[in-house]
């Protein structure tokens, strides 16, 4: 069965891929809002924002996290391009394949040890010097994400897998001019 | 050496296999790490905490930030501005333009303490500018990665200061002495755009007639806006209101303030300028997370201290150590990130160097210019991978391509500051 | 048997030139070249330095507390200002001692065999301008590292900013902070003396921190008992004061660069430190409040710290039998 393109796991993935990117905009807006205040808290009324270095570390993280689902999915991650117009053109799709599994197996790996760092600190109690904050949170969310590309590293596999056995006419998920 | 040789085989054969950077560079070190030890707990262990640290760096912070506010800048008009009026400068000139984005970079430096954040700024603020007054994509990427490594010479300079920590070097001695090679990078830059347009000059185009004055001022009245900007974020840093790595955030607000003024700004367009922020944000953290784990896994092989015996080896002369020295500096530059090329290898070197009698300051200034012909250097050079980054319609090969006259200049640079010490000490002398 | 000790802090770093090539030379004495040590730096952030050792990426490694907060709050017995000099290679036999029987049964370093602690030398204020006084404090921007350090500045009226070690060479140089909370190596290794000339100086220090050296439990179980009990002979109080000894040579360095500079030390006045005294009386009881679950006899634990300081002081120093490895 060929999903159209406003079958439901199309719908889903813009909305959540919308969500996560907006998110993330959203916080890199705020981190400029929280340097900037912190500066003029600081300088103008000597009253520094409490923690401000730690909220940015933290925002830091979630605007990098937030984003990679975003940028895995559409292949948009740094690659070097030198040799393309040498590789034959109708071994591209095994080379995507082959890429694809291997950034999905180091991400699922990544994933399960994170996780497992996220559970310690957790259990380790431990939290931000100034707000308190417990950071075991922001580490499983970035396993929970870790996992996510993951998963969509499979799903790009798969799909270019039935585009070089013809079954899909689309050469991926995405028109992607970056990689066909 | 010889795990890290094969390493450094098997991570060329992938990166050319078009796996993407991050995960190349992660893999090896990885599998590399585990071969190593023997630990496949540790390995793990090794690689998710390095990733969970570098996303948390604080340092790190004015990555998103500089290049948010060269993105607003794109967005509210003031690239335009500036380029227009250098344009009525000098776009008579050959070349006119591509000197202009290497002194731009220059001013940036001024700000900016990191040559990546440097790249990744000025990639967005310069190259669509550049396209637009008829410049080849290889020159202006190549003027704007090779402007970039400028960052971290000219202070502020996170490298300068991580260095002076790691040697106890006077820091003020160190920010005194870059200051002069660094103007000698500009100066040596600018000439390399001069080569490149005499052998390619259909890199870029000139128009025929210089502009009467009258019209060259016209267009220098309208870059007041950029002014206010760059004076306001410098201005700032060396009156003590706000620190380096805050004037990244600084930076930003104050260009969303102006595009705001301008009316060039909609909720939707400052949407789509936060995520496009935040993608390149993404990309270039995976870069150097995974360069970082790639480095653990280097200095776990000894590859540090296998050079150090090497060195030691060579009964050669105090030049001449140094020498050797500076060529294994841009040997591993062709592999390395800057910032763990320099925590791996100063602490090993250093001791050399000062046994020998040389000055440590003169040395640091010279491992930093080493450092910057790194960022440029195929096949990972991480200005020309963060131009990738914020221009994926640019290829790597167009922008290696137009990069040999500058690292060429580099070379020039790295012989002048050799032979002539003065241009990094007598700075200093007179300042303190 | 090589084990990996993962380090940090600069080449030049007491840590690196002191403390692990005696401690080496000690272990391979001890096992008759049994054991030994091989010493990797950059092996990951200060603050991963302990997860590090818990996954067995290194063997041993040293950690300051103060870069977990949460999972470290016992560790703080040491920290409070106490208006006398003391040193730091007796404070940290003091702190060893008092781990030993009362604050190891906290569990606080979970997953991690603890091999010695420490305690870094007193903790002192430098500052751009002339500061001489409590007064002169008041409303001035120094850097905090968090932990008592904060608490102290809130009591003075001084705004406290949080920045790393590192940056206060940046910070300070153009002002942007008037001043910072650190050690008095940090004079010397942070670059500090160049650019805050003035130093203002509480017997005893107005903080100080806490440290442990700590090796992976598997690396420890996997080595014959009779290297534990070798290692053991050389490591504990041995080490805590080897440790100790690095920082009180770190910090007197410090004081002899800042001095090469031209720089100015200032002791704070009899009447100002009465004042800090009553401003601060409540810093360790609110401490014994907040560990009072997971330490119930904090205030006893207190109370022989102190006497156990008194005790370790009039022992002989270690120097004699340490050696400095100049990289
Ligand atoms: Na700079
Ligand atoms: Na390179």
């Amino acid at each position: 069965m060929q999903p159209t393109k406003t079958s439901w796991p199309a719908l889903a993935g813009h909305l959540l891929r919308g969500a996560l990117e907006a998110l993330a905009g959203i916080t890199l807006f705020a981190m400029m809002l929280l340097t900037t205040a912190d500066v003029c808290g600081r300088y103008l009324f000597n009253a520094p924002i409490l923690g401000s270095v730690e909220l940015t570390q933290i925002m830091l993280a979630m605007v990098v996290f937030l984003t990679f689902p975003t940028v895995t999915w559409r292949e948009e991650h740094i690659a070097v391009d030198l040799l393309d117009g040498l590789f034959p053109r109708s071994m591209v799709w095994i080379r995507q394949l082959v890429i694809n599994l291997i950034c999905c197996v180091a991400l699922l790996i990544m994933a399960r040890r994170i996780w497992h760092l996220a559970e310690r600190s957790l259990s380790w109690g431990d939290a931000t010097e100034f707000l308190r904050l417990p950071i075991g949170y922001l580490i499983s969310l970035m396993a929970v994400i870790a996992a996510v590309s993951g998963a969509l590293c499979a799903i790009l596999s798969v799909s270019y897998l039935l585009h070089g056995l013809g079954i899909r006419r689309r050469k991926g998920p995405e028109q992607n001019a970056n990689v066909l | 050496m010889t795990e890290s040789l094969i390493a450094f085989v098997v991570l060329i054969v992938l990166i050319f296999l078009r796996l993407p950077l991050a995960f190349a560079m992660g893999t090896v070190g990885f599998f590399g790490y585990y071969f190593l030890t023997g630990n496949w707990n540790a390995s793990e262990a090794m690689a998710a905490r390095r990733s969970v640290d570098t996303v948390q760096d604080y340092s790190l912070s004015v990555i998103p930030l500089f290049v948010l506010m060269g993105n607003l800048v794109s967005q509210a008009g003031l690239s335009d501005a500036v380029y227009r009026a250098s344009h009525a400068f000098m776009g008579h000139w050959r070349g006119g333009q591509a000197i202009a984005t290497i002194a731009a970079c220059g001013g940036f430096s001024a700000i900016c303490g990191s040559s990546l954040a440097t790249a990744a700024t000025m990639g967005r603020v310069a190259m669509p500018q550049m396209r637009r007054y008829g410049y080849s994509d290889s020159l202006a990427a190549a003027s704007i990665a090779a402007g970039g490594t400028l960052g971290i010479l000219i202070p502020p300079s996170v490298m300068l200061v991580i260095y002076g920590i790691l040697t106890e070097t006077s820091i003020r001695d160190l920010f005194a002495a870059g200051l002069l090679p660094g103007l000698l990078g500009i100066l040596l830059y600018m000439a390399a755009v001069r080569w490149s347009v005499w052998r390619n000059p259909q890199d870029a185009s000139a128009r025929a007639e210089p502009l009467p004055w009258g019209e060259r001022l016209r267009a220098l009245g309208k870059v007041g806006d950029t002014l206010v900007l760059f004076v306001l974020v410098i201005g700032g840093m060396y009156l003590g209101v706000f620190t380096p790595t805050e004037a990244a955030g600084i930076g930003a607000m104050g260009a969303f303030l102006i595009a705001l003024l301008r009316r060039r700004l909609t909720l939707r367009i400052l949407m789509s300028v936060l995520m496009d922020t935040a993608r390149t944000t993404t990309k270039l953290f995976a870069v150097v997370l995974s360069a970082l784990i790639f480095s653990n896994f280097i200095n776990r092989a000894g590859l540090p201290d296998d050079l150090l015996s090497f060195v030691n080896g060579l009964d050669l002369s105090p030049l001449g150590v140094l020498l050797v020295i500076l060529g294994i500096y841009i040997v591993l530059g062709c592999m390395f990130e800057s910032m763990s090329m320099i925590l791996l290898t100063v602490p090993v070197f250093f001791p050399v160097v000062a046994g020998l009698g040389l000055d440590l300051v003169w040395f640091g200034i010279l491992v930093v210019i080493v450092t910057e012909i790194s960022l440029i250097t195929p096949p990972v050079g991480m200005n020309v991978f963060v131009l990738r980054g914020v221009l994926p319609d640019v290829s790597t090969g167009t922008i290696f391509r137009g990069i040999v006259p500058f690292i060429a200049a580099d070379f020039v640079r790295v012989a002048l500051v050799l032979l002539f010490p003065a241009l990094t000490l007598w700075l200093p002398q007179i300042f303190y | 048997k090589v084990l990996t000790v993962s380090t940090w802090g600069g080449p030049n770093h007491g840590i690196n030139t002191i403390v692990w090539p005696t401690w080496k030379k000690w272990i391979e004495e001890a096992t008759d070249n049994r054991v030994t040590l091989e010493v990797v730096h950059d092996m990951g952030p200060p603050a991963a330095q302990m997860d590090l050792v818990v996954d067995g990426v290194a063997d041993v490694t040293w950690y300051f507390h103060g870069y977990a907060p949460g999972r470290f709050e016992a560790t703080k017995l040491p920290e409070f200002p106490t208006f006398v000099d003391y040193s730091a290679e007796a404070a940290s036999v003091a702190y060893w001692r008092t781990h030993k029987k009362y604050l190891e049964k906290v569990g606080e370093h979970r997953g991690v065999e603890v091999i010695a602690l420490g305690v870094h030398g007193p903790g002192q204020i430098f500052a751009r301008t002339k500061i001489t006084s409590l007064a002169d404090l008041k409303g001035k921007r120094i850097r905090v590292g968090g932990g008592v350090m904060s608490e102290i500045t809130n009591k003075l009226g001084v705004v406290g900013v949080p920045i790393s070690p590192t940056s206060v060479y940046e910070a300070g140089s153009q002002g942007v902070i008037d001043g910072a909370m650190l050690t008095l190596e940090g004079l010397r290794s942070f670059r500090v003396a160049e650019v805050m000339p003035t130093t203002l100086t509480l017997p005893g220090g107005f903080y100080r921190a806490s440290f442990s050296i700590m090796m992976n439990p598997d690396t420890w179980a996997s080595l014959p008992a009779r290297d534990r009990e070798a290692i053991e002979s050389v490591s504990g109080e041995k080490l805590a004061r080897l440790f100790g000894y690095m920082m009180d040579v770190a910090d007197q360095r410090g004081i002899e660069f800042a001095k090469e500079q031209g720089n100015t030390f200032v002791e704070l006045s009899a009447e100002d430190q009465e004042q800090l005294k009553e401003l601060t009386k409540d810093l360790s009881q609110t401490w014994v409040k907040k560990v009072s679950r997971r330490l119930p006899d904090a205030e006893e634990a207190l109370e022989y710290y102190r006497t156990a300081l008194a005790e370790a002081a009039e022992l002989p120093s270690i120097a004699p039998e340490t050696i400095e490895v100049r990289p």
